[in-house]
């Protein structure tokens, strides 16, 4: 089972999100790809990264999340990676489906919650 | 000139001759008849009756200037007998017209009194002695007309008090009149007041105004439409607005007499307005201001939020996990000395915004108490910057420091950090992956510190918004945080007496001079 495990990449501005979901993740076995930038995150899946979720912050520097989700349709294969917006933006609960996302994991949120939400899609 | 006395037939008796007897007694007008030295010789019934006496007998025979000027002399109306028209017209043989004679009636009423003196003459229009009078009662016209120039009283007083200058160009004559206050509101010069000019006054307005063409339409239009009132605003070229209404002026009956204009100084009044609707905006920009910041905060608090409760968490997950499955598998000490770590840092990031939140509101109030003390500026510098190396290398931006020191000086420690801090903290949000310089430099008075990053930079237009509360040049969509770092560090430094100010280029990244003067300026 541990051999069809899928990676989360995680595509988040911030340096302590980036460090903790890393860090929380590992220690649970997942693995974690990390991406600064969404246009970082376009690079890594044009490269070829197969993952089983992305988790995607909305407000980041250089292209938005919203940008993101357009951009990705672009990549073969990208476009049928579940993405869930990783946001605390307020609107998120009514903003995910219009934007092609599967769901949304809001900041602050549960361990055990989020860790549904990876279980549910990378194992 | 006969120099005889009335001849019988003539007035004799007092009894004129039968026909001129019916028409003396049929007509309204007192009539009198007077001998070469003044006594009454002859009245009519009419005459008898205006001047308050039973019967003729007792005009017949007096002096007729007691009768009429019989009146306590200190009246000022009191004539002497050469002044009196009746001497002028047995002596002087001249007709003479007094139009206003106030004449007291032997029961004390006074009447107003029409009276003209006539020399006699014969009926071979040969001049004889003696004088004939007509005198009419004139009372109640007096009063209209006492009345009328009453009303005409108030009506220039109203009008001379009135806040409106108001002009009035008369029909056909195109006779000008204004009140004193259009005259000030214009300042129209005297030749123009003297020449009652409409036209010269109509050139001399128009030459005040921004735009004359369309004033002189107006003009000409309604000139040309006499029944129109019209009323618009109109721009003078020193500044000030006036209101203007202007109407058909028009007799009860209808006829027209010409226009009037009013004119009324509204620049007070419209810039008043005007500070209010800049006042509004303000405020609405004020409160949009602080609900973003409000929404911005929110998310702001709920990101280390995130991270603190999925790293603490993910401890009790891992202590619970370990405890079912026994002593055998205890959590390395370094692990749970390296999460804690992660949780405290987490905790201090959480402190600094709060920090940042309730320096918003010492700040707004003005209640920012400095503790100052002396200090290196140059070590502190390099401590911070030092404090700071780390979360800048997560931005890939590798930072250096030129401060040569010591640069002394009487400054508050934390608060000075504090500056340094957001500085920084801002050269590594917009200059991510590029490099920071920070230097400092000094005088004899002043220590100047720059932190320069070659980010996405300011544009012109943005660079003095950037320091004001919840102000960002770029959009929240794209950069965290709560528009608040440069606005705090530019308080601060205004309360330590110095300044901050920005030198960049779109693109070109941002340089950010802090200039503090070694002493804090004496309090007022």
């Amino acid at each position: 089972m541990t051999l069809t495990r899928r990676a989360v990449l995680l595509i988040d501005d911030d340096p302590t999100i980036r460090s903790t979901v890393s860090r929380v993740l590992a220690d649970e076995g997942w693995e974690v790809r990390l991406a600064d930038t969404a246009q970082e995150g376009l690079t890594q899946l044009a490269g070829g990264l197969q993952p089983g979720l992305i988790l995607l912050d909305l407000t980041m520097p250089g292209l938005t999340g919203a940008e993101f989700m357009e951009l990705r349709q672009d990549i073969p294969g990208a476009a049928s990676v579940p993405v869930y917006l990783f946001t605390a933006m307020r609107g998120a609960a009514e903003q995910w489906a219009a934007l092609g996302a599967q769901g949304f994991v809001p900041k602050p949120v549960r361990l055990e919650q989020f860790l549904r939400v990876v279980e549910q899609h990378c194992g | 000139m006969r120099s005889r006395n009335l001849t019988p037939g003539q007035l004799d008796g007092a009894e004129p001759p039968p026909l001129a007897a019916e028409v003396l007694a049929s007509i309204g007008e007192a009539v009198v008849a007077l001998d070469g030295l003044g006594a009454c010789r002859y009245a009519n019934p009419a005459a008898v009756r205006l001047l308050g006496v039973s019967g003729v007998d007792q005009l017949v025979g007096r002096d007729m200037h007691d009768i009429l000027h019989a009146r306590p002399p200190e009246d000022p109306a009191a004539h002497s007998r050469d002044e009196c028209p009746i001497a002028r017209a047995l002596v002087r043989g001249s007709a003479t017209h007094i139009t206003h004679e106030v004449f007291r009636r032997p029961d004390g009423a006074t009447i107003d009194v029409d009276c003209r003196a006539y020399p006699l003459t014969g009926a071979d229009g040969e001049r004889m002695p003696g004088a004939a009078l007509t005198l009419v009662d004139v009372t109640a016209y007096r009063k209209v007309e006492e009345e009328n120039l009453f009303r005409k009283m108030l009506l220039d007083a109203q009008s001379e008090a009135s806040i409106e200058g108001i002009l009035v160009v008369a029909g056909d004559t195109k006779m000008l009149s204004f009140n004193r206050r259009a005259v000030e509101m214009w300042g129209v010069p005297q030749h123009i007041i003297d020449a009652r000019s409409d036209e010269l006054a109509l050139a001399y307005v128009l030459q005040k105004l921004v735009d004359p063409q369309a004033f002189l339409a107006k003009v000409e239009y309604l000139y040309a439409h006499p029944d129109e009132e019209s009323r618009d605003l109109i721009q003078l070229k020193d500044g000030r607005t006036f209101d203007r209404y202007s109407a058909p002026l028009r007799s009860p009956q209808g006829v027209d007499h010409g226009r009037v204009w009013f004119f009324r100084d509204i620049t007070e009044m419209k810039q008043a307005q005007e500070e209010m609707a800049h006042l509004y905006d303000e405020a609405r920009r004020a409160v949009r201001a602080r609900d973003d910041f409000l929404s911005i905060a929110s998310h702001e608090l709920r990101t280390p939020l995130t991270s603190l409760q999925l790293a603490t968490q993910s401890i009790v997950r891992q202590v619970k996990r370990r405890q079912t499955e026994g002593e055998a598998s205890q959590l390395p000490i370094e692990w749970v000395k390296e999460r804690i770590d992660g949780v405290l840092d987490l905790v201090s990031q959480l402190s600094a915004l709060i920090d940042n939140l309730l320096d918003i509101s010492r700040l707004s109030t003005g209640r920012l108490e400095l503790a100052t003390e002396q200090l290196d500026l140059a070590e502190l510098v390099r401590e911070v910057v030092q404090r700071h190396a780390e979360q800048l290398a997560s931005h890939g931006c590798q930072v250096s420091v030129d401060a040569p020191g010591p640069a002394p000086g009487s400054w508050d420690r934390l608060r000075l950090a504090q500056v340094l801090t957001n500085l920084l903290s801002n050269a590594g949000k917009y200059g991510r992956g590029k490099p920071v310089a920070v230097t400092l430099s000094q005088d004899a008075g002043a220590a100047r510190v720059t932190v320069r990053d070659n980010g996405i930079g300011i544009a012109p237009a943005d660079r003095q918004r950037i320091f004001e509360r919840f102000e960002r040049a770029v959009s929240s969509s794209q950069y965290s945080g709560f528009g608040l770092g440069l606005w705090i560090v530019s308080e601060i430094v205004k309360a330590m007496g110095g300044s901050i100010t920005v030198d960049s280029a779109l693109g070109a990244g941002a340089s950010f001079t802090v200039t503090l003067p070694r002493q804090l300026p004496s309090p007022k």
